[in-house]
């Protein structure tokens, strides 16, 4: 009887850790499985949700060109991915098993150059054809959150779009072993396609240095999955110096400019908006060492200043929009901000010149009246 | 988020819910008059009453449909909503009122404040001076949709706000573009009249 037992035991646990075959093209048609035809009931349910989503970013030329860069990565599947941007300040990327790939504009804003953004969506690739969801959603049955995740991924709830994202991405969480195997397969992928092999570990690094000053990992989900991003950093840096190739590949900076340039300052709007000034500034910093964008960067700096307000930042700010309103393509909201940062600063005279120049550039500002009644104060 | 951090916060919510349903909110009768600190609204109407101290929600038919609130005396490295501080709160960061703050920026912080909570399109205009109650005030108008997965529900609000030595006080409404709005923003207008704020 026990030797039965035995017998049935160890049936059951090879049952449950038999490898799964890859996603092959046109996948659905091949999904058999119950657990696995649910899921796909599941998301495909979030997914008709999410195509009218507030959040998603509905702009023709950057879903092209984040298409086309899932295809190069992933000719073979690319048909059966679907990749919706979302705009969300966070660092944040996540597969469903049913194709559907979303990516977060805070992951794009990070983003130097096309190399890094193939790494975000390689690794997402490899989830997919490897199904690390199904096993997940496997284990997720057997705990009590499940019902919650179905729920909320079915969105029949008031609830928001980042509990809701949150349901999905907390049951997504891939173990140690997945996400280093997305990780490897990613990179060969990548790399395959001749992008700079140095791009995965680069990337790890600039976030990390971003994450050091936020106790609380905000970043992504990414930061609360394994390995730890240390030694993320160190692997991927192993596998470049291996390949070889890591001074002659492709970067694709003015590819990936161009895809980001109409955004890029709403993008960072969005990031002052949550008000973390260290872990923005540190962003910030670096992102005013790339070749495109410094003048939406420099506005974004002054602006970091003058919400912060600690001792000194008000003539950063204000250094930092002497800059940043030399650019041609200046905003006039600039010269309105300026104006306060001036008129914070006692240079009364200084901020009525800037707050004319914006009522100058336009009249018919919605804030006009107030900004007069700064311009008429003695 | 983790499922059971998820769990927990739909559990607060649940609870939540059910103290709304269990009637315990006030209501205050039309022509009443409220006192939060020393501001005060007369009430055109009559509506539930949540909130104590320096704040006060004031809806007829759910806060969803129709908020209109009244904040008084928030301070500097407060929460514009007075909500208690969290780790980043803390450290100075997140949506705080400081000290100094202009209309601008107020205005500005509340956009920040919205896009914090998760709401999407979030846009502010017509900033202009405005009357509160005997002082010299502001105020502007919002827009923005609710979040999530089957949101995208147009909201608009109104701010009426005044800085008055270091302290921020303010009146806000907002409810769906769709009827809600149009139905209550006489009686919102009706309510920032009869403010009294005395200098």
């Amino acid at each position: 009887m026990r030797g039965i037992c035995l017998l049935l035991v160890l049936m059951l646990i090879g049952c449950a850790s038999a490898p799964l075959q890859d996603a092959v093209v046109n996948h659905r048609e091949s999904v058999q499985d119950n657990d696995e035809a649910g899921l796909w009931d599941v998301t495909d349910r979030a997914e008709a949700l999410l195509k009218s989503a507030p959040e998603r970013v509905r702009d023709v030329a950057l879903q092209s060109y984040v298409d086309a860069l899932t295809c190069r990565l992933a000719p073979d599947i690319c048909g059966d991915i679907r990749v919706y941007v979302l705009r969300q300040a966070q660092f944040n990327a996540f597969m469903m098993p049913n194709g559907v790939m979303a990516l977060y504009t805070g992951l794009l804003l990070r983003c130097e150059n096309e190399a890094q953004l193939a790494t975000v969506i390689a690794h997402e690739l490899a989830h997919y054809r490897k199904r690390h969801t199904l096993n997940n959603w496997r284990r997720a049955k057997n705990t009590s959150g499940w019902l919650t995740a179905v729920q909320l991924m079915a969105g029949g709830t008031a609830v928001g779009a980042v509990a809701t994202l949150g349901a999905y991405v907390s049951m997504a969480s891939f173990s140690r072993d997945q996400e280093q195997e997305a990780d490897t397969l990613g990179f060969q992928a990548m790399v395959k396609q001749n992008f700079d092999a140095r791009a995965p570990s680069r990337m790890w690094r600039n976030l990390l240095e971003e994450e050091r000053v936020n106790p609380r990992p905000f970043l992504s989900g990414l930061f609360a999955s394994h390995p730890a991003p240390p030694q993320r950093e160190r692997y991927l840096s192993e596998m470049a110096t291996a390949s070889g190739l890591a001074l002659a590949n492709d970067q694709g900076v003015a590819r990936f400019a161009a895809a980001v340039k109409a955004h890029r300052a709403d993008w960072l709007n969005d990031e002052l908006a949550r008000r973390a000034y260290r872990q923005s500034e540190i962003l910030l910093a670096r992102l005013a060492t790339l070749s495109f964008g410094q003048g939406d960067v420099a506005l974004a700096q002054a602006a970091l200043y003058r919400k912060r307000d600690e001792p000194g930042d008000l003539a950063r700010a204000v250094s930092a929009y002497e800059r940043a309103i030399q650019q041609s393509d200046v905003p006039a909201t600039a010269f309105r901000d300026f104006g306060l940062a001036l008129r914070k600063s006692a240079r009364r005279q200084d901020a009525r010149r800037a707050f004319q120049e914006y009522l100058q550039r336009v009249p018919q500002a919605s804030d006009a009246a107030m900004i007069q009644s700064y311009i008429n104060e003695n | 988020m983790k499922i059971s951090q998820l769990i927990k916060t739909l559990s607060v919510a649940a609870l939540l819910l059910m103290l709304f349903a269990c009637g315990v909110a006030p209501v205050v009768e039309e022509n009443a008059v409220i006192r939060v600190k020393d501001l005060s609204v007369s009430s055109p109407a009559r509506f539930s009453q949540f909130g104590s101290g320096r704040e006060r929600y004031w809806t007829r038919d759910g806060l969803m449909l129709n908020d209109f609130r009244i904040f008084a005396d928030v301070r500097p490295g407060e929460s514009l909503f007075l909500s208690p501080k969290g780790r980043a709160e803390r450290r100075g960061e997140g949506s705080l009122f400081k000290k100094g703050m202009d209309a601008l920026e107020v205005q500005e912080l509340f956009v920040d404040a919205f896009k914090s909570l998760g709401a999407a399109d979030v846009s502010s205009e017509n900033l202009r001076p405005a009357a509160f109650g005997a002082r010299a005030g502001f105020r502007f108008d919002m827009r923005f949709k609710s979040a999530g997965l089957g949101g995208g529900l147009s909201y608009r609000a109104v701010v009426l706000a005044e800085v008055e030595g270091n302290t921020l006080s303010y009146l806000y409404f907002d409810a769906p573009e769709e009827f809600y709005f149009g139905r209550d923003i006489a009686l919102v207008e009706q309510m920032f009249a009869s403010l009294q704020a005395p200098k």
